[in-house]
């Protein structure tokens, strides 16, 4: 049989998610929220194990509300402006939290040679639109404002998030360029940009591949709010015009149903004149890129993407 | 050489990680069902990869099945029938 050339399931990917779907299968009904909360602090577990760096525990503000943020610095850097990255971690904006984000945030740090600010934002249904959105702006604003107390290259600052982390990084990032408050690149891995789900790749993968379809019409149930559409360009970012975004580092993997949305938004960055690097994992899946305790290869692209950031933050990066 | 007290020891203590509801007396967890003790469908996996890697087992797709998953009973018996092969 010809193969070559043509892009397959990862074998230890393949398997992850047979036992995923068997694991799954005889539940019955949509999942409670006290489930997607369990499932991503569970999800976390397959990570590779976390690189050492330092954490310090701080606070940002939005308003009169406080929000926890960890700091993550690479060892021995606490002297050194280093580049650095504002952090949302994925979860659907009804999930996760520092801990479920922490061995990514800590490779991230470690692999980029950067600090890392991981915002703990406040989450639906408790907290529904713009909770979130507000929340990673203001977060953003705050680390921009005051580089100097993370010892953070403000030349050098940027914003990351993974899944639904991706939505808000962008949607912080663009808000904050059209202030004039200008960053120097946007790293989204996986990233939600579509409510409406309309990209091909959602229906052809919708069930089977970690992350199934109904769980994120779930996901929008608990965050939407009456009167706010799903092309709202607040919440769908490929609806949005792209005045103020920062250069993009875009990672999709192939077995995500999220896939095409993250591969639409790099070219429509890129048609707005925005310097984009896409890569597409071959054979990896949704949130590979914490799962390298199961998956090794996805440890590998991990490893990639932090080379990656590196360049990018020495500014030797040959922006396509 | 695994013998059946061994098995049953290794494979409650696993079970007991990852279902936290399971009944103190082990003669009692040994039926007891895991969802019902607390075992979420992502702490089933991880039970899965586990008992692979305690038993030096590769259980294969057709076995992936909620009945063989069931308790540490059911569980149990996978397991032998792995081990025979």
């Amino acid at each position: 049989m010809a193969t070559e050339g043509v892009l397959t399931l990862d074998p230890r990917a393949r398997r992850f998610l047979d036992l995923v779907n068997a694991a799954t299968r005889g539940r019955s009904g949509a999942p409670e929220l006290a489930d997607l909360r369990r499932a991503s602090a569970a999800l976390a577990e397959f990570a590779a194990p976390a690189p050492e760096v330092e954490r310090r525990s701080d606070a940002l503000s939005n308003g009169d509300s406080a929000i926890p943020v960890r700091l993550y610095s690479p060892r021995g850097s606490a002297r050194v402006e280093l580049p650095g990255l504002v952090f949302f971690h994925g979860g659907g904006l009804v999930s996760g939290d520092l801990d479920t984000g922490d061995s990514l945030c800590a490779a991230i740090c470690h692999l980029g040679r950067c600090r890392v600010v991981a915002v703990d934002y406040r989450l639906a249904p408790e907290f529904r639109f713009p909770t979130a959105h507000e929340d990673a702006f203001a977060a953003v604003m705050a680390v921009a404002a005051a580089p100097s107390r993370w010892a953070i290259d403000r030349r050098r600052l940027g914003v990351a998030g993974d899944s639904a982390g991706g939505n808000l990084a962008t949607s912080a990032a663009r808000r904050a360029g059209a202030a004039g408050v200008e960053l120097a690149l946007q790293l989204l891995l996986c990233p939600v940009l579509d409510p409406l789900a309309r990209a091909p790749s959602r229906r052809e993968l919708a069930s089977g591949h970690l992350i199934e379809e109904a769980t994120m019409e779930r996901y929008w149930e608990l965050y939407r709010v009456d009167g706010l559409a799903p092309d709202d360009p607040r919440v769908a970012p490929l609806r949005a015009d792209f005045v103020g975004a920062p250069p993009a580092l875009i990672h999709t993997a192939e077995y995500d149903p999220l896939r095409d949305e993250g591969a639409l938004y790099a070219r429509a960055l890129e048609g707005a004149g925005i310097p984009v690097r896409h890569c597409s994992h071959a054979g990896l899946i949704h949130h590979f890129y914490a799962l390298g305790a199961v998956i090794p290869t996805a440890q590998a692209a991990l490893a990639s993407i932090g080379a990656e950031l590196r360049e990018a933050f020495a500014g030797d990066l040959s922006w396509r | 050489m695994l013998d059946h007290a061994d098995v049953v020891d290794s494979l409650i203590a696993l079970a007991r990680q990852f279902a936290p509801g399971l009944p103190a007396s082990d003669a009692l967890a040994r039926s007891a069902p895991l969802r019902e003790a607390g075992l979420t469908s992502m702490a089933a996996v991880r039970l899965m990869l586990s008992i692979e890697a305690a038993f030096a087992i590769a259980i294969p797709d057709a076995e992936l099945t909620p009945e063989n998953f069931a308790t540490a009973d059911s569980i149990e018996a996978l397991i032998w029938r792995m081990r025979a092969n």
